[in-house]
């Protein structure tokens, strides 16, 4: 984006897509932005772990019936959530939830046990404490992690801890197995859904 | 003793094995059993005579807790003012503890039949006796003594023997002849414990086996008793023994300590033991569906079962041969949320959708139609109930309310209410099996109770017992408790204490008469095992029902028979669907029940 005549265009581009009505004006003009270079990735000393990591999976049991797909397993850990969720959109701002510190490392747990009850926990920080988009943006990451992540994995999404003004009600919505499936069958909804994980892989 | 559930008697063929340690960590075991409803009630006696123990590993002093007398009898000392256990031993009785007790024979035996006859236990669910060891005049007494004991609680005099032993073989020599003891007093042997079987280093945590190993394993084995399990040695457990003072209390501390954790196996066998073991095994597998099951639901006279699907779908298949007889599709642009046999002879099922509508599908001459398409609704029907006679149908929806339809002369529904208190989406609609009462449970957490108070539906009774959404909702076949689940996983059975009907509804033509109230208590929690939401509940009977949740887990609960407010863990079934979570649950007759879970399986059970 060139100039901020352009920008102003593609935003009220964006405001036409949404679904949901708000007003002209954007939720949170000026949101505290991330540069690429600060997020976190997996660091350049892991690869030499790699070697290790690849002969840890002999001493796992072989004869497990879920798992005799890939004899060699890594287990998925924070990071690998993080990379999965880090370049979803925000619906309003041209930018990515990482970017915007919405999804943070730091605010994601991952058990992942070989006989059962594994779980991925996801905290977000809406940018705002009214945020009417925090529905909308743990839905996408709830979508995107169900997508791609193995059935063993119980997913969890949650508002980090007053970081919203509505906190137990996003909170009980997100995690209401009903509506999600419900909410996932609107046709204008997914398109939405869809195009904020576009960039992803 | 007449309210004693349960006599245990501890034996050993020698001393030293540890009995005491064994029976304190059996009553603590026990009590703090999370198969069990409530705590358990548990009393120990111990009649070892000249070594009285217990108060010791207790910690209670004995000579600053006494025993107390009543006019009902002796009071045993309690171990704190929950009084869920209680104690009794020579040791609360004597002057001092250095005191010895040197009886003949006739005394030690008039003591323990006061033991036996004069102390006032109250209810106790389990009494745990602590015997001397090998086999002596305090055997025959106790024995003898609790015969004469009968009561209408108690099945059997004694209920069986719990025998210690250490795992060196010489040990085992002397527990054959405590085995030969049972068999001649005719005891039931529960089984044997390996206790010292090991050596937890408080460093590391590891066990080391300092005696030699498998005594106890091998002794079960060549006498045809069961092996309830080994305990190790845990130097903290006796620190722990050791450091009590007043204000700390075992049934507290025992739980987190690690022997508990190698305890539990112990318990677990113990109580297959005690009650019959049920076996759940998997029949078959049913695929098919394209997406996850939402519902199955069970006819209540023909041999039939229908799933309903996320693939928009509904399938039917023979309960008897489980195989796919009919698939319903075409009819729905969404989801089936739920289906419902309608309680009649014919086979006419409802399928409910997220598209907003109900449809009614009939067998008519072989062939499926769909006879009627409900429509009324503003967004997705969570759940759909047919009253027990089949003329009324309850529906639920997101839009917050609940309709009744009723069937007209030609097979046609009309709405006749739409009932709005709820203040988020209903989840869920359950009939009562005899009156015309109605239940709904919603995203509101709260349940409400509806009935025909002659010019409209009415809402009774509202519950706000649950902190989570309610999913489920069941009457018991008699109708005399519901049962509800919520999103965290408990489950709370109901029963009604009061109603004004008799005011209520009368041929007064007053038209300020008193509304129809009714009032619903909560009888019972059943034990919280389910790590997530519960999303079915179904009974078979007044005193069984199962439930199936987020966490993947089947699990049937039974109510004590001579106390249906206490209920214990019959079954739980992990993993039912591997990873995948169940949705829906329903009893196939009386020893089949089928689960949908989110792999798109129907998977039939059968449990004896």
């Amino acid at each position: 984006m060139a100039n901020s005549g352009e920008r102003r265009l593609y935003i009220y581009i964006y405001i036409h897509v949404q679904v949901f009505s708000m007003s002209a004006t954007l939720q949170n003009e000026n949101p505290e932005v991330k540069a690429l270079s600060q997020l976190p990735t997996r660091a350049q000393e892991e690869e030499e772990n790699l070697f290790l990591k690849g002969n840890e999976g002999w001493l796992w049991d072989i004869s497990d019936e879920l798992e005799n797909v890939e004899k060699i397993r890594d287990a998925v850990d924070a990071q690998e959530i993080f990379d999965l969720l880090a370049k979803i959109n925000d619906p309003e701002h041209p930018l990515t939830l990482a970017q915007l510190s919405v999804v943070k490392l730091e605010d994601i747990e991952v058990y992942d046990n070989v006989d059962g009850n594994s779980a991925v926990i996801v905290h977000i920080t809406p940018t705002i404490p009214h945020c009417s988009m925090c529905t909308l943006i743990g839905l996408c990451i709830r979508v995107r992690l169900e997508r791609c992540l193995p059935p063993r994995f119980h997913v969890d999404v949650k508002v980090k801890k007053g970081t919203h003004a509505s906190e137990l009600q996003v909170n009980k919505q997100l995690n209401d197995k009903e509506r999600v499936a419900a909410a996932c069958e609107n046709e204008q909804l997914l398109n939405v859904l869809n195009s904020m994980m576009s960039t992803c892989i | 003793m007449d309210q004693v559930r349960h006599v245990i008697l501890v034996l050993s063929g020698k001393g030293g094995v540890g009995k005491s340690s064994v029976t304190t960590q059996l009553a603590l075991s026990l009590h703090a059993s999370k198969l069990h409803s409530r705590p358990l009630k548990i009393g120990i006696l111990d009649i070892d005579l000249t070594g009285p123990s217990i108060p010791r590993m207790f910690g209670k002093d004995a000579e600053e807790s006494r025993i107390r007398q009543s006019s009902a009898g002796w009071i045993p000392v309690y171990t704190d003012e929950t009084k869920e256990i209680g104690l009794m031993s020579l040791g609360f009785l004597l002057p001092s503890k250095k005191d010895s007790v040197v009886w003949r024979g006739p005394k030690k035996a008039a003591m323990i039949r006061q033991f036996v006859s004069d102390v006032h236990w109250g209810e106790l669910d389990y009494l745990i006796i602590d015997t001397p060891p090998g086999t002596g005049d305090e055997h025959l007494t106790i024995v003898e003594s609790l015969m004469t004991e009968t009561s209408d609680v108690r099945k059997a005099p004694i209920d069986g023997a719990v025998m210690v032993t250490t795992p060196q073989a010489l040990a085992t020599l002397d527990v054959q002849k405590e085995i030969d003891f049972c068999k001649k007093a005719d005891l039931r042997i529960l089984g044997i414990v390996e206790n010292m079987s090991g050596f937890i280093c408080p460093h590391c945590a590891d066990c080391t086996n300092i005696f030699s190993s498998g005594g106890g394993s091998t002794l079960a084995e060549k006498y045809k008793v069961p092996f309830l399990g080994s305990v190790p040695i845990d130097p903290k457990f006796g620190e722990m023994i050791e450091n009590q003072n007043a204000s700390t209390n075992l049934s507290v501390l025992y739980p987190e300590t690690e022997m508990s954790k190698a305890f539990f196996p112990i318990v677990q066998n113990f109580f297959h033991q005690m009650y019959d073991k049920r076996s759940f095994k998997l029949v078959t597998s049913l695929g098919g569906h394209d997406g996850r099951i939402w519902s199955v639901d069970s006819h209540p006279v023909l041999p039939l079962f229908a799933s309903g699907s996320q693939d928009k779908t509904v399938r039917i298949y023979n309960s008897d041969t489980l195989q796919l007889v009919h698939v319903i599709d075409g009819f729905h642009s969404r989801s089936v949320r739920r289906v419902a046999w309608r309680p009649v002879d014919r086979p006419i099922l409802a399928a409910a959708s997220f598209d907003a509508t109900i449809s009614i599908n009939e067998k008519i001459d072989d062939d499926w139609e769909c006879t009627a398409a409900l429509e009324g609704h503003e967004n997705e029907v969570k759940c759909i109930a047919w009253s027990p006679g089949g003329n009324f149908l309850a529906t639920c929806s997101r839009d917050k309310s609940v309709w009744i339809w009723e069937t007209t002369e030609d097979d046609e529904f009309d709405c006749m209410a739409v009932l709005q208190e709820h203040t988020q989406d209903v989840k869920v609609v359950a009939w009562h099996p005899t009156e015309d009462l109605l239940v709904s449970g919603s995203y509101d957490d709260t349940i409400c109770f509806w009935r025909d108070d002659g010019d409209d539906w009415a809402l009774t009774c509202q519950l706000q017992g649950h902190e989570s959404t309610v999913w489920a909702l069941a009457f018991s076949p008699s109708g005399s408790i519901l049962a509800s689940a919520d999103n965290e996983g408990n489950i709370i059975l109901w029963t009604k204490t009061f109603s004004n009907e008799s005011e209520a509804i009368s041929n007064s033509t007053n038209i300020l008469r008193p509304s129809l109230q009714e009032e619903w208590i909560r009888k019972a929690t059943l034990p919280h095992l389910h790590q997530g939401a519960v999303y079915s509940i179904a009974w078979i009977n007044d005193q069984v029902l199962a439930s199936g949740g987020s966490d993947g887990k089947i699990i049937v609960y039974e109510s004590e028979k001579h106390d249906d407010n206490i209920w214990r863990v019959s079954i739980e079934k992990e993993r039912a669907h591997d990873v995948y979570e169940i949705n829906s649950i329903a009893w196939l007759g009386n020893d089949k029940l089928v689960s949908g879970g989110d792999d798109g399986e129907c998977r039939v059970w059968h449990i004896k």
